[in-house]
């Protein structure tokens, strides 16, 4: 990820960090762009309508 | 016999780039898992029967001490585990034709490889002559809830863990016929689940990542609707040799 973000609370540049998502129960372990100071995460709107859906597609429970 | 189908998944970078040498979801976290529960004594024996580049018996040899060997048909993966380390004890052989004396080993792993071979049954049989009495068979691999689906998957035109899958029932049939009896099962489908995601993140989407391993021959989205609707899940097992065989 290239880009170069504020954490619009902080104000503080945000960095890249490990995180946790969690989708049914499981976690999955992945880097994103994180607050250093809240914590608070940045997802792309490319992860969350891109790559996320296809994982949701791939894991929903038939 | 190995199955020889056009997309070896197992043999191509495409897999490793997500899973790592050891090319199964998890790592060496079930390796670690089932040496807990086999608990082997100092120094034992242990075979992985289809090695691959040999990650796991370096790991064995490395961090626990064990007088590990590993064998695989395919020389693709031996000759890449040769060129990261020129002594590891990996050889070419088949998992239906082991090249060790009968009771020579205290423990055998098969991890995520017993579904890839085409004649499992005949593996068992060979992984229960090798073993010692009482010694320990680990099997980590896919598995499948839906059975209904056992046939459509064998007929994929790829050579991996999902189409030789079966269902937990099936599996301790088949442990039971060659002598072995099963003393500790659990479930981990939910490392299966964590490397579709990382599959996923790497690549974009199944579609690409099938593309990537090159199955440019088989229509994706037809191979994954089999996948998905054979409910595959994943799963840790230690079986124990109860008798011999004649």
């Amino acid at each position: 990820m290239s880009i170069a973000l504020d954490c619009m609370k902080c104000g503080v540049p945000m960095e890249l960090g490990k995180v946790e998502v969690m989708y049914l129960n499981n976690k999955f372990p992945i880097e994103l762009l994180k607050c250093p100071k809240c914590g608070m995460v940045f997802i792309p709107e490319e992860l969350a309508t891109g790559k996320m859906l296809e994982v949701e597609k791939a894991l929903e429970d038939k | 016999m190995w199955v020889d189908k056009m997309c070896r998944l197992y043999e191509g970078s495409a897999v490793r780039q997500v899973t790592g040498d050891s090319i199964r979801p998890g790592g060496f976290q079930l390796t670690d898992r089932a040496l807990e529960i086999c608990a082997p004594a100092p120094g034992a024996a242990i075979l992985d029967v289809g090695c691959g580049t040999g990650a796991t018996v370096e790991y064995l040899i490395e961090k626990y001490n064990y007088k590990a060997v590993g064998i695989d048909p395919s020389e693709v993966l031996l000759a890449q585990g040769r060129q990261r380390r020129p002594d590891l004890p990996i050889s070419q052989a088949r998992g239906e034709d082991l090249p060790f004396k009968g009771g020579e080993m205290d423990c055998v792993f098969a991890e995520c490889t017993l579904s890839v071979t085409e004649h499992p049954d005949a593996v068992l049989k060979e992984c229960h002559r090798v073993l010692k009495d009482k010694g320990h068979l680990v099997v980590s691999d896919l598995y499948i809830k839906n059975r209904e689906l056992t046939a459509e998957l064998r007929k994929l035109p790829l050579a991996s863990c999902i189409t030789g899958a079966t269902t937990r029932n099936e599996l301790e049939k088949k442990l039971g016929k060659a002598g072995f009896k099963l003393i500790f099962w659990e479930d981990h489908t939910d490392l299966l689940k964590q490397l579709v995601f990382k599959i996923i993140m790497s690549y974009g989407s199944m579609n690409n990542f099938w593309q990537q391993a090159g199955a440019e021959s088989f229509d994706c989205c037809c191979v994954q609707g089999i996948i998905k609707r054979a409910r595959p899940g994943y799963f840790l097992l230690v079986a124990q040799k109860q008798w011999e065989r004649s």
